[in-house]
């Protein structure tokens, strides 16, 4: 149902991640999440084509928080940063971030090393639970390609994953 | 920030030095589940702190610039999967079943019947091909690798039919559009070519061939370029 997977080790943090169907609740959701009374960060599933893409992401900005390197505010806006391509940050965090009509979301957990506040973070959700493998059926290829601007000669050489995810490493100090 | 890069971290016991050259070190190991590769630059203790780390901070970029140029041309490339001036590491994928073009074209020389020039020319054919188009792509794209050798450039065993090059280790690479840079980039690679297998002088020429074919519009500026870089040698002025 779940996925988690253990980030960098010098920054003692796990990733866990839900897909999360007919939530009734997105805008209250959402007004928590931005209050910081939710911990987590919550994603648009339709950009997502490949759970790695959040992985890379999220490793990026747990290192940054370590570093004291973060472009935005909090974890939870980093991530959504991280993902897009573009460096405004408002632009951002409303094309990866959640709307307040959008029933299907990613739920994204980052947990110091052995606590688990999972349950509880889940609870405010109205919605369902799903295996994380129907992401697939969620995820939209052709708005992918074109969010992160990769073209039928780069598919030739590379897996449309790689491509993103190198994007997002290099996000930074390249333009596509 | 000293401990991170210190001894016995969790990253000393999670990846394994594989390679320790004049800029970095390379480890294996994997990360975020997948197999990688870290390439981490020293601290160069003679120079100042502010200085090297500026210099390390720039260098990193146009590498990982130069990895995703070639990926937007068609040219393979690792992966990138973290870029870390902090740390001064770069995590990457790692090519699996791959051999480098180095020790791919020495085996083959190997089981050639006497070293018969012709019968292994013919037998190193596609992969010359393959190695000749991709440096027209790259070179029709601006981007100049600084460091063309057979060790650079990994054979992939995937059972396709035709050969799969990648490219790698950028950390000399440049955006450059120069025939200069790109007659130069050549030239180190006839250089490396000629000094670490013998018996293939030809090889050169096939590369070059489908170079030409590749990079149409420049080509022969750049040809002409190499020939007056071959007379000279690789550094246009030389002083003292």
């Amino acid at each position: 149902m779940i996925y988690k997977i253990e980030l960098d080790s010098d920054c003692h943090k796990s990733l866990a991640i839900f897909l999360l169907k007919d939530v009734k609740n997105a805008a209250e959701i959402k007004e928590m999440v931005v209050k910081g009374t939710l911990n987590c960060c919550i994603v648009k599933p339709c950009l997502i084509l490949n759970l790695f893409q959040i992985v890379v992401a999220a490793n990026r900005a747990v290192l940054s928080k370590m570093q004291d390197k973060m472009t935005t505010r909090k974890l939870s806006t980093e991530i959504l940063y991280n993902l897009s391509l573009s460096r405004n940050i408002t632009q951002s965090l409303i094309k990866f971030g959640v709307g307040e009509s959008d029933r299907n979301m990613l739920v994204i957990i980052i947990e110091e090393g052995g606590e688990d506040g999972t349950d509880s973070i889940l609870s405010h959700f109205k919605g369902v639970v799903c295996p994380i493998e129907e992401l697939s059926k969620l995820s939209d290829e052709v708005l992918i390609k074109k969010t992160y601007k990769v073209k039928d000669a780069e598919l030739a050489v590379s897996s449309l994953t790689d491509s993103i995810v190198t994007r997002i490493a290099t996000k930074d100090f390249t333009s596509v | 920030m000293a401990d991170m890069c210190g001894g016995g971290t969790k990253f000393e016991s999670d990846f394994k030095l594989i390679k320790q050259g004049a800029e970095a070190k390379l480890y294996e190991g994997t990360y975020l589940g997948r197999p990688t590769i870290v390439k981490e630059r020293f601290k160069k203790s003679y120079r100042h702190v502010d200085l090297d780390n500026h210099l390390t901070k720039e260098r990193m970029k146009s590498e990982a610039r130069a990895v995703l140029r070639c990926k937007l041309a068609g040219i393979r490339t690792p992966a990138l999967y973290l870029v870390d001036f902090e740390r001064r590491r770069i995590y990457m994928e790692h090519i699996q079943n791959s051999t480098t073009m180095k020790d791919y074209i020495a085996e083959i020389s190997e089981g050639t019947v006497n070293g018969n020039a012709e019968d292994l020319l013919m037998k190193l054919n596609p992969v010359a091909q393959v190695i000749g188009k991709m440096l027209g792509t790259l070179h029709a794209n601006n981007i100049i690798h600084g460091d063309l050798t057979t060790s650079n450039m990994l054979l992939v065993k995937d059972g396709s039919e035709m050969p799969t090059v990648v490219l790698i280790d950028f950390g000399l690479s440049r955006v450059d559009s120069s025939v200069e840079d790109k007659g130069v980039d050549l030239y180190v690679l006839e250089r490396a070519l000629i000094s670490t297998h013998a018996n293939i002088d030809q090889l050169f020429q096939t590369i070059l061939s489908a170079y030409v074919k590749e990079n149409k519009t420049e080509s022969q500026a750049v040809l002409k370029k190499l020939d007056e870089v071959r007379a000279r040698g690789r550094k246009r002025i030389m002083v003292g």
